[in-house]
């Protein structure tokens, strides 16, 4: 309880501290919303209007106490460039990235983990040299080179899987439950959107997966070749006890925790990567959202935004901690 | 197989998973029972796709406000143009006003009073009658937003409703170019029923930044953010038995790569996201390429007054004229798709001089020009920004032109927002720029960039200032005669292409490509980006 306590102390801090150097970074670059919504050859007291429409004829630390006290009511304020109000705006697009994220993250944690402990298993083997060299791959191609790729190979050329999209246009998208469309699909019995938004899920899955999935292999195969070489897995094995059990059962869990740190990091690293797999994938999440956003100054999005990624980062923290202490019971909180 | 393996094969698993779901991707739309309409996307057809009634075109990104008395971005106006309908309209091709929700108008003798007469049988896309009232309440509500648009029509002293369907338009002074303002997006005429949707006293702009409300032959059916905007017929349009495509959708496709494929592929109609440098090696077997000027024209501000006191003879302003090799730049910057400017007035729009002097590349006349002025050692700043991809390529391949004829150009790149301000103060020698004009009228060339009331930002951004040009722009802007009109600013333009206040460098090419099948798309240069949706049509 203590911990919690402690904890949302500290979210609302660090939150707070996100907001105001975004707050003062976003209005400090020069150039001005109001001038794009006036266009380029209005005059000065239509420019004049907008600029105090907008709030922005005042004072920063006026209009950051403002932005303050709607969020005390929950209240992101209106966004320049949609005339919407920004948690609307959030509220549709981010969905579309956490399923995507997710997505990715399961894929590089089930994929990556195994593929971890087998290279350990079968060190310096040619299919260790394999699956190192798809790690090293996955680290060092840039990301949007290898979805084009994709794209190119399962679009192009055996037209498998579709470009682009969350769900095919012709297929209406199952009623918002979580706002993830494969689980709401599934959760509706719709098997048509099911199957189409999880086709749709393939390729920008896999694209953003790879380099985190990469990078989970290293460190689960580095982890697991040093815990290999400890007393207690050769007293394991000269007990006769099967390799899969030493594999997953004694050695893994203490594997795990480095890779948990590099998991925690991973998604992040994933809602940050997200941007560019959208574009390329024509994915309509957040990434895209709040690139127009900068370029249009529009600063209740922007904010909305990094709330939402900050107090996301703090949450996902947390948990990797919490798993710490389930891994080695030695952690505490 | 031994037991060590099982680890890799639970990932090949996985993986062999997702084979399957590409399966299911594939074989997804045959199953669908609504298969015909399902059938158009699917994957691995090889005929066309999509079907003769309905047009898919990608879109490179989403639309901020769709609201017509507040976007200033034109980029918007493909999806809202065709959803309103407005008193005029651009006939054709051309910047020529022809009727559309009024079926005749007449300006008073002093040109303050236009009064028009609707065309009954308009109505709405909820059936509600397009009359006068109509009218008078979407100038009103852009005037009172006070937006970006709002400034066009700040001409406007009151609206007045005579009957009906006869609306009255009370000027504060003449205004020749006012009708043509009138076909504008700005002058979309909103249903007065969207008062239904305002919240907190906006007017509305909530809900039309997402909504059309028009009497336009289509209207927004369908907004999936991020995804597609999808267009229906305007149930009530007068000519909706005629329009091929039920559905227009335009599909936001961000990656041009990901474009090219699908338009390649027919999964697409048009793409409007493919840069100008791959358009050469599209499919020529599938795929047409649209070329034309455009009215956005890429020139050089030269400070007549406030930059180096050298400038302010003309014949140095000549010869820098006379230093540019145009073919080249046109080549380098814009590969080739742009077309070298003859004058202020570009090509396309009314007013244009076919046979206006244009300058050439000629080096040695530029020196020679030089010499006469007795200018040596001439160092000039060429102030520019990142405003616009090209513009680096081009503020350098100038400075290697004017380094030719002997004049040291200094590269000052700044922040658009910087630019601005220095272009308003006139701290600069020469910068690069780009017009285009908000309504089909010389007078958004002439008299913005010439008179000297409009120094700075405001328009005439070489400080240039000539009192018989003054006077020629001037009465040109207060007279309803065309021919009269036109006759002024030839005479105006003879004068500022002497004395070259500007280079004139270039009208850039609209370029888009579509697929062969489409047919009947005309470009109208005032109306780039928006499709004439309602006589497009592709063959069953």
């Amino acid at each position: 309880m203590k911990v919690l306590v402690s904890r949302l102390f500290f979210l609302v801090f660090v939150v707070l501290g996100v907001t105001f150097v975004t707050f003062i970074i976003s209005h400090l670059i020069p150039g001005d919303p109001a001038q794009m919504i006036a266009g380029q050859r209005a005059s000065p007291e239509v420019y004049a209007k907008i600029r105090a429409q907008l709030g922005l004829d005042r004072p920063i630390w006026a209009q950051y106490l403002l932005f303050l006290q709607g969020l005390l009511q929950g209240d992101l304020g209106t966004s320049i460039r949609t005339q919407q109000p920004v948690l609307d705006d959030l509220r549709h697009y981010f969905p579309a990235t956490l399923e995507l994220v997710l997505f990715a993250f399961l894929l590089a944690l089930f994929v990556g983990i195994p593929l971890g402990v087998y290279a350990a298993a079968r060190k310096d083997t040619v299919i260790d040299a394999l699956i190192r060299l798809l790690a090293v791959s996955g680290i060092s191609i840039p990301v949007f080179w290898y979805g084009l790729v994709l794209i190119l190979i399962f679009y192009g050329k055996l037209d498998l899987l579709p470009s682009g999209g969350r769900i095919d246009p012709s297929i209406s998208p199952p009623a918002t439950i979580t706002g993830l469309y494969v689980i709401d699909s599934l959760l509706e019995g719709n098997w048509a959107a099911f199957k189409s938004s999880l086709a749709h899920l393939v390729l920008p899955g896999i694209t953003l997966a790879f380099a985190q999935l990469a990078l989970i292999v290293k460190q689960t195969r580095a982890a697991m070749i040093e815990v290999l070489r400890q007393d207690y897995i050769r007293t394991a094995r000269s007990l006769g006890i099967p390799s899969r059990k030493i594999y997953f059962r004694y050695a893994l869990k203490n594997a795990l925790i480095p890779t948990t740190t590099v998991v925690g990091l991973a998604i992040g690293a994933l809602l940050a990567g997200a941007v560019v797999t959208e574009t390329i994938f024509s994915w309509p999440g957040m990434g895209k959202y709040v690139v127009e956003a900068i370029g249009y100054l529009d600063f209740p999005a922007i904010m909305g935004f990094t709330l939402i990624v900050s107090v996301g980062y703090v949450i996902l923290n947390f948990l990797v901690d919490w798993i710490y202490t389930l891994l080695d019971p030695q952690i505490r909180l | 197989m031994s037991r060590k393996i099982k680890p890799f094969i639970f990932a090949f698993l996985m993986l062999g998973s997702f084979a399957w779901l590409s399966a299911c991707g594939q074989n997804q739309t045959s199953q669908t029972p609504n298969a015909n309409q399902a059938n158009d996307q699917s994957p691995g057809n090889p005929t066309l796709r999509i079907p003769a009634n309905k047009l898919i075109v990608a879109i490179n990104a989403e639309q901020a406000t769709l609201d017509p008395g507040v976007t200033m971005d034109n980029s918007a106006w493909k999806i809202t143009y065709p959803a309103y309908e407005r008193l005029v309209a651009y006939d054709g091709a051309t910047t020529e006003i022809k009727p559309s929700l009024a079926k005749t108008w007449s300006v008073s003798e002093d040109g303050k009073t236009w009064t028009f007469q609707l065309e009954e049988g308009h109505r709405f896309s909820d059936g509600t009658p397009v009359d006068a009232e109509a009218v008078k309440f979407s100038f009103e509500r852009t005037l009172k937003l006070g937006k970006g648009p709002a400034e066009l029509f700040g001409v406007i002293q009151q609206i007045q409703v005579v009957d009906p369907y006869t609306v009255q338009f009370t000027l504060k002074k003449n205004f020749p170019p006012f009708l043509s303002t009138l076909a504008t997006n700005y002058a979309s005429i909103v249903n007065p029923k969207v008062m239904e949707h305002e919240k907190d006293g906006d007017l509305a702009q909530g809900y039309l930044s997402g909504h059309t409300a028009g009497s336009g032959p289509y209207m927004l059916s369908e907004w999936r953010k991020g995804e597609y905007y999808k267009l229906e017929k305007n149930p009530h349009h007068p000519n909706r038995d005629q329009i091929a495509f039920d559905t227009v959708l335009f599909k936001i496709v961000p990656d041009a790569a990901a474009q090219r494929l699908q338009l390649e592929k027919g999964e697409i109609d048009i793409a409007e996201g493919i840069p100008i440098e791959q358009i050469d090696n599209l499919d020529a077997s599938q795929v047409t390429v649209v070329r034309e000027p455009s009215l956005l024209v890429d020139y050089v501000y030269i400070n007549t007054s406030r930059g180096n006191p050298a400038l302010k003879d003309v014949r140095v302003r000549q010869a820098l004229s006379y230093a540019v090799d145009y073919p080249s730049i046109i080549d380098v910057v814009q590969q080739g798709n742009a077309t070298q400017m003859r004058g202020p007035i570009p090509k396309g729009l009314w007013g244009h001089d076919p046979s206006a002097m244009q300058y050439t590349y000629d080096p040695e006349k530029a020196r020679q020009l030089l010499q006469e002025a007795g200018v040596h050692g001439l160092k000039l700043t060429l102030l520019y920004s990142d405003n616009k991809p090209w513009w680096e390529t081009e503020a350098i391949t100038l400075q290697a032109l004017f380094q030719a004829v002997g004049v040291e150009v200094e590269l000052k790149k700044v922040a658009y927002a910087t630019m601005r301000e220095m272009l308003d103060r006139g701290e600069f020698d020469l910068s690069l720029g780009v017009w285009s004009p908000d309504f089909g009228d010389p007078y958004m060339f002439m008299n913005y960039w010439f008179d000297s009331n409009n120094f700075g930002l405001a328009g005439n951004r070489a400080f240039y200032k000539n009192d018989r040009v003054n006077e020629l722009i001037r009465k040109a802007a207060t007279i309803n005669d065309q021919a009269e009109r036109e006759r002024l600013y030839r005479e105006a333009q003879k004068i500022v292409i002497e004395e070259a206040p500007y280079i004139y460098l270039y009208q850039k090419d609209f370029v888009l490509p579509m697929r062969k099948e489409i047919q009947g798309f005309v470009y109208n240069p005032m109306l780039e980006g928006i499709y004439n949706l309602e006589s497009m049509k592709k063959p069953n």
